[in-house]
């Protein structure tokens, strides 16, 4: 006993300074965290500053009061002077132990202590409530330590032995069913550290015990192995190489995690209840029985498009399963997809398709559309792709009743129907609209088969349609635009196209939109906007303004993200309409004007313009 | 000196794999992972994105202290610094030689990046994201780079002094930070990592010169205070307080003198906690102020042991005589046990909530609320948070993102049918519609926390999960609320889904359909909406944004579409940018305008803005003690 005593007045002796510093500390963060949670919004309890410190404060800590008393005494070699004393290995290692497990059990009892006498002031505190508070922090505090101490005696391998710890429990937690949070010593500091007043948690106590005991005997056995030798030997300090190649593995494991992602498993997405109708890899939910003859109706026909679908692009792979949902709040011809996060979830979609106007032939192409970009990983929503895929969504739905093309007839009495039209489907699509996008895909597609037939088409739509190799090889072989002259002569296609449409008639009436900002107060900005018509507004025709902010960078703005300001166009008369100071000098905004009528919905203008 | 600053160099090589790595180890697999001409410049250079959370900056941060840690502590520990102060070279060459190699690789590392985030997104030819890459913003961003590598540089260069020890002040000025931020979220700057986040005006990259000058005058410091330490007087004065140290009187002065420091900052502490937390409103109100006096009362009933402020000892009873009666409704809502006695702390007193409730803990503020029939419903509402807590073994809160519509909704939807508030409900009701049918949302915005805060006004998880949850209770039945909660804490239950994703297992774990819920929401809405045209048409719509600034005043005007009732109010909102916490926005109250009553200014300290980039959002209250019509957030800037 005499011996431990030298030792510990030895061990005070050389570290008294720190420990005192360490203990001005404490005091600081303690008080830094009481004054956070008095002056927290959404403090639940005082006793929040001593769950925070726990958590926190007592870990970095404990590594740094580690690094002193352990790893320093090995590293400089002056634990042999310690070995050439009369004393036991073992009554080194106790002491040092002992005063680490004092430091920290210390530092939690007076974080406790300081949160309680606070916490007094307002909260009905408990005894029983705080002894639950308190053997939680302290065997924290006892299992931490013994883990700490242990891993110090582990020399120049800590720190990697400390990250390849850290990297399995992020991954067992991520990968697996086991929650590191609710584990042993996590458990013990959990949200129910501070919260819980009645339950004792017996689990992570003898967990956490055991850890501690566990951990203990691997330090115990380090320190004493061969004389004290291997702990010696692992002091050495690690070679600037050495660190530099932890850190390198450490890399490719984080690049290798980025790469395999691991997360835990659902089960894949399907409807639940009796109201759906099933075909093979389909299913679609009707709510209510009186919509079970029109949802059997469309499954039947979208299970043959699908089945066709397959056919003609020569997939391996069976389309993913496909979901059709009703969804009587949407417009007749609003469809909405659905992402849905796993793999095997298949697609998702939403349909009105129990209202009287539902064109469901409209809305097969879009859902072969759909399936098809899930079939080549979103290959086919590549823009120079795009128009193939609508195209040959259109055709294998629409065989060779060719649909209207009347509003393809709109966009080329402002456009040559060009290839390069085509492989900027994406500017199509925003200057005029997603539904004249489409019809001028769809017109095309009609064009190429006019001008090649059917099986020419089918074999550039395979190609291109074809299941993309993976990365960077997917970008090898011939681009979309000499797939596309190889398959046909290009001068006869633009050729047949631009007659198709020059006698289609497109049922919009030729109307005139403007759009101009004006300065309001100081960096205020409004937009005035304005339709006009030749002739009288048609009666039932609404005009709308759709808005966005943009960012900095230029990306595609879906419907959804457009706001819209609808007016019926009779309404709008020679003055137009104003937007008040939405937006503001400097902004990058996305203007369009856009007129409904019965053929459809057409923009008038759209303009991505940074305001002055 | 060159001599010197090549041996650092090479000395640091190793440094520079790992570097290379950390910036540009996505060149290894991104490649054979991702179609390249599909990738644009900032999905590859996230850093760049909008408002992009500081994750860069901390790594980058983490790189540049652990080269920083390289410099001086191994050379001083092993006794080689005397090597060098042998060489014919000055102590401030020596370390200058150190810093500059230092940085070298630091900013190696930030060439490398630009070129290998350039050079995988030069593939996109497509129409709108294929020009995506832009010389001012990688320059700009680049130089901004440089210079926090230099900030973290110098800050690790300081730590290194204390060796391990040195994490432990940084640590402790992070907190103070983050309290800081809770507090007084203008002061979020003081987060080095912030300065790496991107915010955009127009097509510009905006560089916050404040802050940017505040922390490279305190990294300068920084080093100056390294240099003292490493090379100059005070490794003399370290070592002569290390004598001294050493010495009985010594350590008893030293920790007289700690001791004394840390008993100030304790009374400091307790000082400003038994005044009690201080949430001055910033609207300003013309209603006498009532206070929650310090002395407290505690009482006890079947189910809470309740504290209150002594001098509301008659307003607590008229409810306390109540609370068992909302425990049991709760409870019959949800089919739960009784559970254990809850605490209730009726000493609350916030202006950013009525209520908080956690585990088995709640507090209910009783300052200010008059009105008996809210006071039941706060109440209530806060109980349900407990059950759903206990109920869901506390998975509702690791679920977040996902859960925040449906703790705040399903809590909203059992209280109002347990203590039941029709003028309060119809008015939640109508704001609720009107924000949904004006802004065109979709269930898939609710569900979403993200998405909601990215857009819409966050108080909508309480009108609009109320309407999900009847929907819920009206597709699924009635137990439906309180066997989703136990469905989340059911054996094997996946964890950490995307919101859709979590909603769909949770619904199927008990018969559910999402889709069907979600339809049910939609008609349940366009009802709503139906029904409470009156009260909808008579909110406004609000346009309008920062107009100019009055000195230290930034004026924020909105303009109305419609006259309005004049008993309206107006506020905006302010925030920093979409990720920001609702305990991170600032709230400041408009005045009409007497001789333009469609206009309002709401005029704003400079101080308050959190940064010369953010977000606002306009806001219209017809009922005080209701729910606000609010506009999108939209971004504006300081002028």
């Amino acid at each position: 006993m005499r011996r431990l005593g030298g030792l510990l007045l030895k061990e005070l002796w050389q570290h008294g300074g720190v420990l005192l510093l360490l203990a001005a500390f404490v005091a600081a963060v303690q008080g830094i965290l009481l004054l956070g949670s008095a002056v927290g919004p959404r403090t639940i309890t005082m006793l929040e500053a001593h769950a925070t410190f726990t958590r926190v404060f007592l870990p970095l800590l404990g590594i740094a009061l580690g690094h002193r008393l352990v790893v320093r005494e090995y590293h400089a070699h002056t634990q042999r002077f310690l070995e050439a004393l009369p004393l036991y290995r073992g009554e080194v290692l106790v002491t040092k132990l002992g005063l680490g497990l004092f430091v920290l059990a210390g530092a939690v009892t007076v974080s406790l202590a300081f949160a309680a006498a606070i916490a007094l002031v307002k909260e009905p505190l408990t005894w029983h409530w705080l002894t639950l508070i308190f053997v939680r922090t302290q065997v924290f505090a006892l299992t931490l330590w013994s883990v700490l101490f242990t891993m110090g005696l582990l020399g120049r391998w800590r720190i990697p032995v400390y990250l390849a710890m850290g990297l399995v429990l992020v991954f067992l937690d991520q990968g697996t069913d086991f929650e590191v949070a609710r584990f042993g010593p996590f458990g013990l500091v959990s949200e129910r550290l501070i919260l819980e007043r009645h339950a004792a948690p017996w689990a992570e106590l003898g967990t956490s015990l055991a850890i501690a005991a566990i951990a203990l005997g691997l330090g115990v056995a380090l320190a004493l192995l061969d004389e004290g030798s291997v702990a010696e030997s692992l002091a050495k300090p690690m070679s600037r190489r050495e660190r530099v190649a932890v850190g390198v593995v450490l890399c490719f494991a984080l690049i290798a995690w980025d790469v395999v992602d691991p997360k835990h498993d659902k089960a894949p997405f399907d409807f639940e209840g009796d109201a759906v109708v099933r075909r093979e890899g389909l299913a679609v939910l009707y709510l209510d029985e009186a919509n079970r003859g029109d949802a059997e109706a469309l499954a039947d026909a979208i299970a043959a498009d699908l089945a066709r679908a397959h056919d003609a692009l020569g997939y391996e792979e069976p389309f993913g399963p496909v979901h059709v949902a009703l969804r009587t709040t949407l417009e007749a011809d609003g469809y909405e997809e659905v992402e849905l996060e796993g793999e095997d979830d298949g697609l998702l979609v939403r349909a009105g398709f129990s209202d009287p106007a539902f064109d469901a032939r409209a809305f097969r192409a879009w859902v072969l559309e759909r399936a098809i970009e899930r079939a080549t990983d979103g290959r086919a929503a590549f823009e120079p792709n795009a128009w193939v895929r609508t195209g040959a969504a259109a055709l294998l739905v629409y065989g060779d009743e060719a649909p209207d093309p009347g509003l393809a007839a709109f966009w080329a009495r402002h456009r040559r129907p060009r290839y390069a039209a085509l492989e900027r489907f994406w500017r199509t699509e925003e200057r005029f609209g997603p539904e004249v996008a489409s019809a001028v895909a769809t017109s095309a597609a009609f064009a190429f088969v006019s001008v090649e037939g059917e099986p020419a088409w089918r074999a550039f739509a395979s190609e291109v349609l074809a299941p993309p190799a993976p990365g960077v090889f997917a970008m090898a072989g011939p681009s979309p635009r000499e797939r596309f002259e190889a398959a046909t002569d290009a001068a006869a296609f633009e050729a047949r196209w631009a007659a198709s449409l020059r006698t289609a008639s497109s049922g919009v009436p030729r109307a005139t939109a403007s759009l101009s900002i004006e300065p309001e107060e100081g960096l205020l900005r409004s937009v005035r906007w304005g339709v006009r018509f030749r002739g009288a507004p048609p009666p039932d025709a609404f005009c709308a303004l759709l808005h966005a902010p943009l960012g900095p960078f230029d990306e595609v703005v879906t419907p959804s993200d457009l706001s819209r300001e609808e007016v019926p166009c009779a309404e709008l008369g020679e003055a137009g309409s104003r937007l008040v100071g939405r937006y503001s000098a400097a902004d990058r905004v996305l203007l369009a004007i856009e007129l409904e009528v019965p053929a459809g919905r057409v923009r008038l203008l759209a303009e991505r313009r940074e305001l002055d | 000196m060159r001599a010197l600053y090549l041996k650092e160099l090479r000395s640091l090589w190793p440094f520079l794999v790992l570097t290379s790595l950390l910036m540009s180890g996505d060149l290894i697999h991104r490649p054979f992972m991702e179609r390249l001409d599909e990738q644009t410049w900032e999905g590859i250079a996230s850093y760049l994105r909008a408002g992009e959370d500081g994750t860069f900056g901390w790594v980058f941060a983490i790189l540049a202290v652990c080269i920083a840690y390289a410099a001086f502590p191994r050379e001083h520990d092993e006794g080689t610094i005397r090597f060098l102060h042998s060489l014919p070279v000055r102590r401030p060459l020596i370390f200058v030689a150190k810093v500059a190699a230092g940085l070298t690789i630091v900013w190696t590392g930030v060439g490398l990046l630009l070129l290998t985030d350039t050079a995988q997104s030069v593939w996109n030819t497509s129409s709108f994201e294929g020009g995506h890459w832009r010389a001012d913003i990688a320059l700009t961003h680049v130089a901004m780079q440089v210079a926090f590598g230099f900030i973290a540089y110098a800050h690790g260069l300081l730590g290194s002094v204390l060796r391990r020890f040195g994490i432990l002040p940084y640590a402790l000025v992070l907190v103070v930070a983050s309290i800081l931020k809770d507090v007084f979220p203008p002061a979020a700057w003081i987060d080095p990592t912030e300065l790496l986040v991107a915010r955009y005006e127009g097509s510009h990259l905006v560089i916050a010169w404040g802050p940017w000058i505040a922390h490279g005058f305190v990294a300068l410091v920084a080093l100056a205070t390294a240099y003292a330490a490493w090379m100059g007087p005070a490794d003399r004065i370290g070592a002569g307080l290390g004598r001294a140290g050493a010495t009985l009187a010594g350590k008893l002065a030293f920790g007289c003198g700690t001791a004394l420091a840390g008993v100030g900052v304790l009374a400091l502490s307790a000082l400003v906690s038994s005044i009690g937390p201080s949430d001055e409103p910033i609207e300003p109100t013309d209603e006498p102020v009532e206070v929650a006096s310090i002395d407290t009362r505690q009482a006890r009933t079947a189910r809470y042991e309740v504290t209150y402020p002594a001098n509301l000892e008659a307003r607590a009873s008229a409810l306390i005589e109540h609370i068992d009666a909302i425990h049991a409704g709760v409870q019959r809502e949800l089919g739960a046990d009784v559970g254990p006695v809850l605490v209730a702390d009726l000493t609350e007193t916030s202006s950013e909530h009525l209520g908080i409730a956690s585990w088995t803990h709640l507090r209910v503020g009783l300052v200010g609320e008059r009105d008996v029939v809210r006071l039941h419903h706060t109440f209530a509402h806060e109980t349900v948070h407990a059950f759903q807590h206990r109920l869901s073994d506390l998975r509702q809160g690791d679920a977040e993102r996902a859960t925040h519509f449906f703790a705040e909704g399903s809590a909203e939807h059992v209280a109002f049918r347990v203590a039941p508030n029709g003028p309060a409900h119809r008015q939640a009701r109508a704001v609720a519609a009107a924000t949904w049918a004006r802004h065109r949302m979709s269930s898939d915005d609710l569900i979403d926390e993200r998405a909601l805060r990215r857009r819409f006004d966050t108080s909508l998880v309480y009108s609009l999960g109320d309407r999900w949850s009847a929907a819920l209770a009206s597709t699924c039945g009635d137990a439906a609320i309180g066997d989703a909660l136990r469905a989340m804490a059911r054996e094997g239950a996946p964890r950490d889904l995307a919101p859709r994703a979590f909603w769909e297992d949770t619904l199927r774990a008990i018969g559910c359909d999402l889709e069907s819920v979600d339809a049910a929401f939609d008609a349940l809405m366009d009802a709503d909406a139906e029904e409470l045209t009156d009260v909808i048409d008579g909110l406004p719509r609000l346009g309008g944004g920062v107009a100019g600034r009055d000195g230290a005043t930034v004026r924020v005007v909105a303009l109305l579409d419609r006259d309005v009732d004049p008993s309206m109010t107006f506020f905006v909102r302010l925030r920093s940018d979409p990720d920001s916490e609702d305990t991170e926005t600032i709230t400041v109250r408009g005045q009409r305008d007497p001789d333009a009553p469609r206009r309002v200014v709401h005029r704003v300290s400079r101080a308050l803005i959190p940064s010369s980039r953010f977000q606002l959002q306009l806001c219209a209250l017809d009922d005080p003690r209701g729910w606000p019509f609010c506009e999108t957030w939209q971004w504006a800037s300081v002028p």
